[in-house]
């Protein structure tokens, strides 16, 4: 740590550091003036006087408190009531930005005539506030239809870590199930609406969560379409992100509704005209394999089937067309 | 498991009775349209399970 030096002052320095994602770094002086209710403030019969402090001096060092990586002679007076902070940048420090996630230690110091004294040292962490840390984690997800879409479950498949089989999951040496403390799940469709999904935290035993066609702004079904799913995954106090997936996925559970629907009724001998020609059958096999044929190519080139799905539940949801 | 296998396996008769049929020139057409039923039969089973529609063709075929 630094070396202080407060020889001299009989003032107790004391001081808050509030650091957060909103306003950043802010300081203040709370020593405020000697009185009757803060004997401990600045002025006779302690030293310094307020009026007699000049200046003030913030030293940045890093983690360790061993190097410093910049100074800052501020404008900044302490105030009389202890209150008033004072923004502390990286630019005051000369350095371009604070890293995320790194702890810095920060020296206070007031300068007095020709005499700085450092009285007081804080270290803090910069919180991320949402920006991403080198991580090794491989952040993966699936998307589960159940027939008919009145929900999908959302799967962070990411899994345990393994230095053979999954480097990328989770656990030492990558962030480990238990370090993460929100996710952000964001579902945009097809319409263009966001949703965010905000309380879901996997586990290894509970990796997923239901999206019902209620959470997503539907009465009881979701309507087939393509969805992207944005997901990020963050760990520690202030909001690093350690992980990040996104991927349009095809919605086709009223699809396959509905072309097994055609089945069974073929199976069932539920139209009402003949199939002695086949027509019908061949007309559902065409159909199931335009549905495998939309599925498969969504798989591989998902800008090439916008709209397909659509058109396609339009189609099928027409019946026994060749009857 | 063994209500797949039923399926499957008669979708392998069906198959092979085709191909006989096909090799000695015989007309397949309605015989392959029941392939193809059985075809669209292992699908539904394939997304919904086995059930009365599945049962109720295969012990007609």
């Amino acid at each position: 740590m630094p070396n202080l030096n407060c020889t001299g002052v009989t003032a107790t320095i004391t001081a808050t550091l509030v650091v957060n994602c909103a306003n950043g770094i802010t300081f203040t002086d709370t020593t405020g003036i000697y009185t009757a209710g803060n004997t401990t403030g600045y002025g006779t019969p302690n030293s310094p006087n307020i009026s007699a402090i000049t200046s003030t001096v913030f030293y940045l060092y890093d983690s360790t408190g061993v190097t410093l990586l910049g100074t800052y002679h501020a404008a900044y007076l302490p105030s009389a009531d202890g209150t008033g902070g004072t923004p502390l940048t990286a630019a005051n420090f000369g350095l371009s930005a604070f890293t995320p996630n790194l702890t810095y230690v920060l020296v206070y110091g007031i300068v007095v005539g020709a005499t700085t004294y450092t009285c007081i040292q804080n270290s803090f962490t910069v919180p991320c506030c949402g920006a991403s840390i080198p991580s090794n984690l491989t952040t993966r997800f699936s998307i589960q239809e159940n027939i008919g879409n009145g929900a999908i479950v959302f799967t962070d498949t990411t899994g345990t870590y393994n230095a053979q089989t999954n480097p990328g999951g989770y656990g030492t040496p990558n962030p480990a199930y238990s370090d993460i403390t929100s996710t952000l799940l964001r579902i945009t469709l097809e319409n263009g609406t966001v949703i965010d999904i905000t309380n879901f935290i996997p586990t290894a035993i509970a990796p997923s969560v239901t999206l019902t066609a209620a959470m997503l702004g539907y009465t009881n079904n979701i309507p087939d379409q393509i969805i992207q799913f944005t997901y990020f995954v963050y760990t520690t106090v202030g909001q690093c992100q350690v992980g990040y997936a996104n991927n349009y996925i095809l919605i086709s559970g009223n699809s396959t509704a509905c072309i097994m629907g055609q089945i069974q009724g073929l199976l069932n001998g539920d139209c009402s005209c003949s199939d002695d020609n086949c027509s019908n059958t061949d007309y559902i096999t065409k159909m199931l394999f335009e549905l495998d044929a939309i599925k498969i190519a969504a798989t591989g080139n998902i800008g090439c089937v916008t709209g397909k799905i659509q058109a396609y539940y339009a189609k099928c949801s027409g019946g026994c067309t060749t009857c | 498991m063994i209500q797949q296998n039923y399926i499957t396996q008669r979708f392998a008769a069906q198959y092979c009775k085709i191909n006989s049929m096909a090799k000695i020139g015989k007309d397949i057409r309605v015989q392959m349209c029941l392939l193809k039923k059985m075809y669209l039969a292992y699908r539904l089973y394939l997304a919904t399970g086995y059930e009365c529609s599945i049962t109720c063709f295969l012990n007609q075929n």
